[in-house]
């Protein structure tokens, strides 16, 4: 009786997992060029391959699952193919593209995968709302979630990426924007290196290791994008390692362990960004003389900013902790601000340092260092700090319970002390 | 006081006598070894690349190019020891000693293209599978041009 | 006769204006920071300037406080003869300590209950506010490490005057001389040399260990940087949290039984 029990159990699971109705590879083989070919709702083992320009398109509950090791669904060696609504799975690769000229992914799921989407010397690529679901390990064991590499006119906007390793990888790509994405819980939220002609709008990345990790790359503006919350070891909202020509505008820069790290980088330009609660705000070194840092708004960071001995130009930005008056009344602050601090200068030369950040003897150092250095002229002086700061302010709360517990205990604290004393 | 200051020292004395002398690498910490270099976390850890210094601290890398970079900007005398990773075997071996392959299509982190091994027959069996590459050594490597080629 | 003792210096504790006026200052100075930079600043978790600025004024003020306070209690007894008259009662030693450190330990649990009660009120009242629980913790384990070192710095110093100038350099000690030395050896020893000496440090100065607990307890061991990742690593484990628990009883327990060594061998010299 168990057996059978049994066996029907293993039907009833495998008529689930197989749907042997329809055979992918084989309507991908007999469609003609510029056909769709319609996948219907089920679950199908294999590793499919696409090499002519079709559409395929599945529909709620059409899975491709690869088998072994080997990618869902590889496109080579074509042109114009599109991949809509699918949800794909596997141990490895979900999609591998190679050589293809007009791609366009959309609306795709991957769960549990490696890698999510894998591009290379491909040309007029569009990946659009794609969501990525890595696995549950350390992010040293995975891969990353869309992959780019040796391509060139890539756009990649409104996906969700969560528990990769890179949520959006570009290597030596020319012409790529990435924008309304969102990046969570992954080591880089987007990782740029060797591309030039980069830009990143919109997009969202809280909680990976690094936000933005720009390396080796030229012409790239980052604007709008939200980074908030990278605070755990080596986090830093965003990186930049030997970068010419970046504008970052308008981002959101908050909570972060470091805000933006500039390193062997010239030409760079921070306009107009909200610098919120980081533990450093603003870190450069070896950065060139250029690199200008200019009416942004620096509030509730420990420390504004640090850089080695070259420093660079800080200018009409707003600071929270600036002690300054405006006697001319031109919204600009007497006396300059002086950010550079002893404290910020060690920690850059030695990490160790880490560990006093917001100590009480540093805090004390720090104050004595703001009287001394007051004289300084050159080094991470802001001659025009800007006073007023347009602020919305969150309309909090009243706590009814809170307030009462409070009260109750004041009340009966200071009642007990004078019973103390009278009895 | 005194004897506050003077255990003080005698720690640094022992710590200092500790580290000197032999120079062994020490293993990976994924979470938090990132390169000294270009600051990416090492994740590829066949790839990296470390330095004992003479004072005893370590500095990692994740790239051998990374690694000749801090060399090249530190000075070799403060250098008590630099290992790299064998790409075939994962295993440490001393940057003197390892055999090098350089073909621009090789991937690595900063996509160098130059990978290690413990032996010549290593390389060959590495190229016979990922194509052909050039054998260089360690000497070669210092007048290396690192970076993308084209 | 334990409990009229506790009583009765719970009593003059409370009645001292220097007491009374720690409390104000305490209250005052708690509730501005608070009730400032909550207003002004975005509501977010994780180690900011607002949560640093709580931290450091509770590892300023509360052991400064306690420090001189409790230290001139002690030594005022000794100095007057209140402690040799009290040894004429049936009284063990051991009692008396105890009894002081209790009473001193309620003593600056209502300074702080008044403080906290305002902010709490305040807090709700402005909406906003809260004080987390770590705090709390931390600031029971302040008043716990330091009434006792107190005492024992009492006990050791014996007139009110010298009692005062040991608490003020022991103050200071803790709070930045170990840390400027520390800093200053930094600049010409290697890094994992400074780590070793930092974690030492954490071990031997009550200050910089309630500092670590706060970053342990509240998950932010990240703040203290990479270099440290083992050590957190260990003291984020259960056995760490008992090792904690340890360290600090040690550190309650042994500045009490150096007092009771103190006041022994000067109970003798008479």
């Amino acid at each position: 009786m168990k057996k059978i029990g049994m066996a029907l159990l293993f039907f009833l699971f495998m008529s689930q997992t197989v749907y042997a109705d329809f055979d992918v590879q084989e309507a991908i083989n007999v469609a003609k060029p510029g056909e769709i070919v319609h996948i219907p709702a089920g679950r199908y083992r294999g590793n499919f391959i696409v090499t002519k320009p079709i559409t395929l398109q599945g529909e709620e509950g059409t899975e491709l699952i690869g088998e072994s090791d080997k990618p869902a669904l590889r496109i080579e060696n074509t042109t114009n193919v599109s991949v809509e609504n699918i949800t794909l799975s596997g141990k490895s690769k979900a999609i591998v593209v190679s050589n293809v000229d007009g791609l366009k992914l959309r609306k795709l799921q991957m769960k549990d995968v490696h890698t999510g989407v894998h591009i290379q010397r491909c040309k007029n690529v569009r990946i659009q709302e794609i969501n990525v679901t890595g696995i549950e390990d350390h992010y040293s064991q995975k891969g990353n979630g869309l992959a780019v590499y040796k391509s060139e006119d890539i756009t990649i906007e409104g996906n969700t990426i969560e528990q990769v390793q890179d949520g959006i990888y570009v290597e030596e790509v020319k012409r790529i924007v990435v924008q309304r994405n969102k990046v969570t819980s992954s080591r880089y939220g987007t990782h740029l290196m060797y591309t030039s002609d980069a830009k990143a709008l919109f997009n969202t990345y809280v909680h990976n290791v690094t936000g933005l990790m720009i390396m080796m790359t030229t012409d790239i503006l980052l604007e709008n994008n939200t980074i908030a919350n990278h605070f755990d070891f080596n986090g830093y909202g965003m990186l930049l390692f030997d970068v010419q020509q970046a504008k970052i505008k308008h981002n959101t820069i908050k909570n972060n362990r470091t805000g933006v790290a500039m390193q062997k980088s010239s030409t760079i330009q921070i306009e107009t960004n909200d610098f919120q609660m980081n533990q450093t705000a603003l870190e450069g070194t070896k950065v060139s003389n250029d690199t200008l840092a200019s009416s942004n708004n620096f509030t509730g960071n420990i420390l504004t900013a640090r850089s080695d001995q070259q420093g660079f130009q800080l200018k009409n930005n707003y600071y929270d902790d600036y002690s300054g008056i405006d006697l001319k009344d031109n919204g600009v602050g007497d006396i300059p601000y002086v950010a550079v601090s002893s404290f910020g200068q060690w920690m850059v030369r030695q990490p160790v340092y880490q560990y006093f950040v917001a100590s009480p003897s540093v805090l004390l150092l720090t104050s004595l260092d703001q009287q001394i250095n007051k004289t300084e002229k050159n080094m991470l002086v802001d001659h025009t700090p800007k006073l007023a700061m347009k602020y919305v302010q969150e309309k909090n709360k009243m706590n009814v319970v809170q307030m009462l517990v409070g009260l109750f205990l004041a009340l009966s604290s200071l009642w007990l002390w004078k019973r103390g004393i009278t009895e | 006081m005194k004897k506050w200051l003077m255990s003080v020292l005698l720690c640094c004395g022992v710590l200092v006598g500790c580290s000197e002398k032999t120079y062994e690498p020490r293993e990976i910490v994924s979470e938090t070894d990132v390169c000294k270099i270009c600051n990416m976390s090492i994740v590829h850890n066949a790839y990296a690349g470390q330095i004992a210094l003479k004072n005893g601290d370590y500095e990692m890398f994740d790239d051998i190019g990374c690694l000749m970079e801090y060399m090249k900007a530190n000075g070799e005398d403060v250098v008590g020891a630099a290992y790299i990773k064998d790409a075939a075997k994962n295993e440490w071996i001393d940057v003197i000693n390892a055999v090098y392959v350089y073909n621009k299509d090789y991937w690595t982190p900063m996509n160098y293209g130059v990978v290690a091994f413990d032996s010549k027959e290593a390389a060959q069996e590495w190229m016979t599978t990922e194509g052909e590459g050039q054998l260089l050594d360690y000497k070669d490597l210092h007048d290396f041009k690192w970076g993308i080629h084209k | 006769m334990n409990s009229m003792l506790i009583k009765l210096e719970l009593k003059q504790m409370l009645r001292s204006r220097w007491m009374q006026l720690v409390g104000l200052l305490f209250t005052f100075v708690f509730t501005a920071i608070i009730v400032i930079q909550q207003m002004a600043l975005p509501d977010v978790d994780g180690f900011t300037r607002q949560t640093a600025s709580f931290l450091n004024v509770l590892l300023f003020l509360l052991p400064l406080f306690i420090l001189t306070i409790g230290s001139m209690s002690v030594a005022g007894d000794v100095e007057s003869g209140w402690f040799s008259l009290l040894k004429t009662y049936p009284m063990t030693r051991r009692q008396y300590i105890a009894g002081k450190y209790i009473a001193s330990v309620l003593a600056f649990l209502l300074v702080v209950a008044v403080a906290f009660g305002v902010i709490l009120a305040l807090g709700g009242f402005l909406g906003g506010v809260r004080l987390p629980f770590i705090f709390i913790v931390l600031t029971l384990l302040c008043i716990f490490i330091f009434v006792s070192l107190a005492i024992a710095v009492g006990a050791f110093a014996k007139t009110r005057l010298f009692a005062l100038s040991l608490s003020l350099v022991f103050w200071s000690i803790f709070l930045l001389l170990i840390s400027y030395a520390l800093m200053a050896i930094g600049t010409v020893v290697a890094g994992h040399i400074l780590q070793k000496l930092t974690i030492i440090a954490i071990h031997i100065n009550p200050v910089e260990w309630l500092r670590f607990g706060y970053f342990i307890f509240t998950d932010q061991a990240s703040v203290l940087g990479p270099a440290f990742y083992k050590v957190t690593q260990f003291y984020s484990s259960p056995l760490g949290y008992a090792v904690y628990v340890a360290v600090t009883l040690l550190w309650i327990v042994c500045p009490l039984a150096y007092t009771s060594l103190l006041l022994s061998s000067f109970g003798e010299r008479r």
